[in-house]
């Protein structure tokens, strides 16, 4: 019972997380991201 | 000796189910489906090539390409950030993965909340699912876990304590995350930044194995790289960052070669932060008591290497099961069967 609750619980805050990050057109960045390259990912390596 | 053939009998019989079970079946198809359509910017990356220019020329290979970058606008359309471990650096990647974005979010100074409902909801419904079914690395690693080696036993008790390995490592990059992202938001990050280098723009994804493999391969592509002596000569020139990086990916493919699913076990962060919630999953594996003779063939066989006998039998919580299903089909005796609770 306490691990449904906090289960239910958990899926509340991630609706609510998920609604408030589209609000701020967080997914934006994504796109952005997809479309520079990084140089964490790429760091150290022969460049492209 | 005729207990080495009782062996080798019962291996071949185990062999037999789990190819033709309907879960294994699936899932190989959901893994090959994604890890092209997740890598479909491939086919951009091939089109610099030089080499591969009259390639792509034929017919079947232009028809082929063709049907991989439609796999891959779908997925960029439907799941554009999924719980897995890909890089938005890798020159071939439509989506993202959460723990790479996740990082990015933080050390740019805002609030995950994106990432945060991103990761509830989908672990939340089918726990580390992602990781077993979806992942590009994961996949990887059961490609390379088809070589003819001896898979080393792991003691359970050493399978458990490096397994914690992947929870330490979470939390040294989010703190370090955290302390690039309350200085961004004050202004005096300028200093720290230059002090972490390469760790400044995303501190996993500048040593992910993953990040490594995507990068270099891309790179040989476009490059045309074969292994001569010149090239050999200009590796070795390349810095001390490109080595630790190789080396951390070889000492990876060498370990999951002798232990399946070696990276998902004991290093991976996203699995980690999949991990903590992945307890309170609705999805899971529940285990009938009066069918289960403990023969253990879960056991043996879980990528993993859960100890799925001293789970609950009602569901089986264990933080570290990817919901792969080969507990499910490998039990001769039908005792562990999917449950939603």
């Amino acid at each position: 019972m306490r691990t449904r609750v906090i289960a239910a619980a958990l899926l509340l805050i991630g609706v609510t997380a998920l609604a408030i990050g589209l609000s701020l057109d967080q997914g934006a960045l994504i796109l952005e991201l997809l479309n520079t390259m990084s140089q964490a990912g790429t760091a150290g390596m022969p460049q492209l | 000796m005729s207990e080495e053939k009782t062996v080798s009998e019962r291996e071949s019989l185990l062999k037999k189910r789990l190819a033709i079970h309907p879960v294994r079946v699936a899932r190989r198809i959901v893994q090959v489906f994604f890890f092209v359509a997740l890598n479909a910017g491939i086919v951009g990356v091939l089109n610099e090539a030089e080499w591969f220019a009259p390639i792509a020329a034929s017919p079947p290979i232009a028809s082929l390409l063709s049907i991989i970058e439609y796999w891959g606008a779908v997925v960029q359309s439907y799941f554009f950030v999924l719980p897995i471990l890909q890089t938005y650096s890798n020159p071939a990647t439509v989506s993202t993965g959460l723990f790479s974005l996740l990082q990015i979010r933080i050390i740019s100074g805002f609030f995950p909340f994106l990432e945060i409902g991103v990761l509830l909801i989908t672990v939340l419904l089918v726990g580390r699912g992602f990781c077993g079914w979806v992942c590009p690395f994961g996949t990887l690693q059961d490609i390379i876990a088809k070589a003819p080696t001896k898979k080393w036993r792991i003691d359970p008790n050493l399978n458990k304590d490096l397994a914690e390995i992947k929870y330490y490592l979470l939390g040294v990059i989010l703190v370090l995350c955290t302390w690039i992202g309350i200085s961004t938001v004050q202004g005096t990050a300028e200093g720290l930044k230059n002090a972490l280098g390469a760790l400044a723009d995303g501190p996993f994804d500048a040593i992910s194995p993953a990040a490594t493999i995507d990068t270099l391969f891309s790179w040989m592509i476009i490059e045309g790289v074969m292994p001569t002596l010149d090239n050999i000569v200009g590796f070795l020139s390349m810095p001390i960052f490109f080595w630790i990086r190789v080396g951390f990916l070889l000492f990876i493919v060498f370990l999951s070669m002798f232990i399946p699913r070696a990276f998902c076990r004991y290093f991976c962060p996203m699995g980690a932060l999949a991990a903590i919630f992945s307890k309170y999953s609705f999805f899971g594996y529940t285990r009938k008591p009066h069918l289960c003779d403990k023969l253990r063939v879960c056991e043996e066989q879980c990528p993993m290497g859960i100890r799925i006998l001293q789970e609950d039998w009602m569901q089986i919580r264990s933080r570290e099961c990817i919901n792969c299903g080969i507990c499910w089909a490998s039990c001769p005796l039908k005792a562990i069967k999917p449950t939603v609770s």
